[in-house]
């Protein structure tokens, strides 16, 4: 999960990148507007939104229990649950029950942890076939790009990409792409064939209830449930964070969650699984015969055990990349992660370290709106302030701006020292400002001049002018307003 | 799980809620939000309950049938087959359609009914799937109508194909007036225990959608791309 290009550079990639921007903000413009009119609809969203977030807060404090209880519901009802504490065992058990059964093609349906465990690249590396069956993940995997929203993956590309990717890798006609729902009936056509031939369904998993250990798997497109129905064995990867103790929990989460994701009331197939298909005299007509729960913890007990627990109340909507003034800018693959956005900004330092990720909590003016459209009203800006903190303390980032903040901290505190260094600067800006602003700074300083022009100081201090103030009109002014 | 692994589980969880930082956790109990959604629901009457669920599954492009008796049902499910000119239909098993007789009239209008099972055993398998896939129209009952989201809750089970509501390009509901409820919250607190009895329950909020090409609806993808209920 790291990234070739520095932060910077990602950036400025994708603010030259006309089309991406006016695709961005496009989709993003009309997911704002959609959530606030299914919002709308509710008759209590706040409250409820609150409850939802007492929910999740609660599950969390409880984890232990929950998932315990969990683990013991998917067994009585005839599933295997597994514990992967990291990426390498969850992956290794899907490679190795893919081996010991003989499968040698898995569909899979849309699920950021498998992203986040690279699950495909072990598969492929096993020497198996994976295909991605989300229309908008398959447009990603036959590219071989990566994802750029959490809930929209594809919305940095054009129709005219896509019909020029399907013309390339899967031998579509012109027919086939004339608009798009012949393109939709397209990969109908040729996924169909993937499904009916899979010895093995991959998913996700969107809330986990304990207290019967039933799976909610929340897609539009059907392909969620064909994943999980039609091959012989489903997988599913689920992140341990994603408990709810009982079904009246998941009632309130599910009014929240299509909602602020795509502005339904609910997904077109909200698919609740309890075990696999029933054996026995009275078997069930359908369904995979066995069932397996992956529950990846890479890095999240870690996370829960700190200051950033709040991070995992989050149910994936993406309300928050949509609301965000920096995503709807730059993207998401500017991010360099797999989870983007604000969302992705604290999430993927605090379970990759922050050594690779240092960066992305400074992707935010802190202006708030993630915490305001959240439907479980996450403070995303607290945990980033703490992110930085961190970074800063242990010692991460560029060496001149630790070298810049020493230099500033020995000043600071040295009243003389403070008040000589700046009336130095004032006078030392004024020397090189033009009309009273500077459009180029010396060496490490120039990278804030690159894009904008910089405020010569005032020629006077603002100790010194407060000094010319109170002599001017003598003891006529406290200073307790300092 | 083995046992060792959960013990790791529960020590690692154990340890980490020690130290967490969890803003907004409260004590368990009936919520306010909870308890004033059931009550301001339940005053619906059953026209009420009706005219909401034709209106949202309308607006998502759903086909509501409204008529009245199993007799007529009989008749409207025959009629779209034929509008439909199928010649295969995906069904459940006669008896959990409950309108007696369908499945035969439909044999006798011409067309090949699919019931399954599916098989277990590997090429069995593939070899059922091939041809339950030729399905034009799928049919199912329902075990609920919600009004205010317009959705069908559909329960597999033995005689009860999953497959009837997902593989064929159009998916015909069958669901009494009688099964319909006001909200999801209402039915789960009344009828959560059937989560559990099967293996697999799906709530179908309108046909199979996707938006991903920018931004643009497309409907049918994975899954049916025409939802009829008929409403008896």
């Amino acid at each position: 999960m790291t990234s070739p290009l520095p932060f910077h550079r990602r950036v400025e990639q994708a603010l030259g990148n006309q089309q991406l921007r006016g695709a961005i903000g496009r989709a993003t413009a009309r997911k704002v507007e959609g959530r606030l009119a299914a919002l709308a609809g509710l008759a209590d969203a706040d409250r409820l939104r609150d409850e939802g977030r007492r929910i999740r807060a609660n599950a969390l404090g409880r984890l232990d229990e929950q998932l315990t209880r969990f683990v013991e519901q998917v067994e009585r009802h005839g599933g295997t649950a597994v514990w992967a504490p990291d990426a390498d065992h969850a992956v290794r058990y899907l490679v190795d029950l893919a081996r010991a059964r003989g499968v040698k093609s898995i569909v899979k349906s849309k699920s950021m942890v498998t992203e986040e465990i690279e699950l495909n690249r072990a598969i492929e590396a096993a020497g198996l076939r994976v295909v991605e069956t989300d229309l908008g993940e398959y447009v990603i995997q036959l590219d071989h790009d990566h994802p750029s929203h959490i809930v929209a993956p594809i919305i940095h590309k054009t129709r005219q990409d896509i019909a020029a990717t399907f013309k390339r890798e899967v031998g579509a006609t012109d027919a086939d792409v004339a608009d798009i729902p012949s393109m939709t009936a397209f990969a109908r056509r040729k996924l169909r064939q993937d499904f009916l031939t899979a010895g093995m369904g991959v998913s996700g998993v969107n809330f986990g209830i304990a207290e019967t250990g039933t799976l909610c798997i929340c897609t539009n497109e059907g392909n969620g449930r064909l994943t999980t129905t039609v091959p012989r064995i489903h997988v599913a990867f689920m992140g341990i964070e994603r408990i709810l103790p009982t079904l009246a929990d998941l009632g309130i989460m599910l009014q929240l969650l299509a909602r602020s994701s795509t502005g339904q009331k609910l997904t077109a197939y909200t698919n609740l699984l309890t075990g696999p298909r029933r054996p026995g005299l009275d078997a069930e007509s359908d369904g995979p015969d066995e069932l397996h729960v992956v529950l990846v913890d890479n890095g999240r007990s870690h996370v829960l055990g700190s200051e950033l627990a709040e991070i995992l109340y989050c149910i994936r909507c993406g309300a928050c990349l949509n609301a965000c003034p920096v995503y709807r800018q730059i993207g998401g693959h500017a991010y360099g992660s797999v989870y983007p956005g604000p969302v992705g900004a604290v999430f993927t330092p605090a379970i990759g370290g922050l050594a690779d990720w240092s960066d992305l909590p400074h992707a935010s003016s802190l202006c708030g709106a993630c915490r305001e459209v959240c439907p479980v009203r996450i403070d995303i800006p607290r945990m980033l302030l703490a992110l930085r903190a961190r970074a800063a303390t242990e010692g991460h980032g560029p060496w001149w701006a630790r070298v810049g903040l020493r230099a500033y901290r020995f000043t600071a505190v040295r009243p003389t020292l403070f008040r000589l260094a700046g009336r130095l600067t004032a006078r030392a800006t004024s020397l090189v400002a033009r009309d009273g602003r500077i459009s180029k700074l010396p060496g490490p300083l120039a990278g804030w001049t690159r894009y904008r022009e910089f405020p010569a100081m005032a020629p006077r201090t603002f100790q010194e002018q407060w000094k010319g103030r109170r002599q001017e009109s003598g003891s006529g002014i406290s200073s307790a307003g300092l | 799980m083995k046992p060792e692994d959960l013990a790791h589980m529960r020590s690692t969880l154990g340890r980490a809620i020690g130290r967490a930082l969890l803003p907004g956790a409260s004590p368990d109990g009936p919520s306010s939000a909870r308890v004033s959604q059931g009550a301001e629901r339940a005053a619906e009457s059953p026209e009420e309950l009706v005219s909401s669920f034709r209106r949202e599954l309308e607006a998502l492009a759903g086909v509501v049938h409204e008529v009245s008796g199993v007799e007529a049902a009989r008749c409207r499910v025959r009629e779209i087959a034929r509008d439909q000119r199928a010649t295969r239909v995906l069904s459940w098993e006669g008896q959990h359609l409950r309108v007696d007789g369908l499945l035969g009239d439909l044999e006798g209008d011409g067309l090949q009914v699919m019931t399954g099972p599916v098989p277990s055993e590997t090429e069995a398998r593939a070899a059922s799937l091939a041809t339950l896939e030729r399905a034009e129209l799928g049919l199912t009952g329902a075990d609920a109508g919600l009004a205010d989201t317009g959705s069908i809750v559909v329960r597999s089970g033995p005689g009860r194909l999953r497959l009837a509501s997902l593989l064929p390009p159009v998916h015909v509901a069958l669901l009494p007036r009688s099964g319909l409820w006001p909200s999801l919250t209402a039915w789960l607190a009344e009828e959560s225990s059937t989560v559990q009895d099967v293996s697999n329950l799906v709530i179908i909020t309108g046909p199979s959608r996707t938006a991903d090409i920018e931004m643009t609806l497309s409907r049918g993808v994975h899954g049916p791309g025409e939802l009829h209920v008929v409403l008896y």
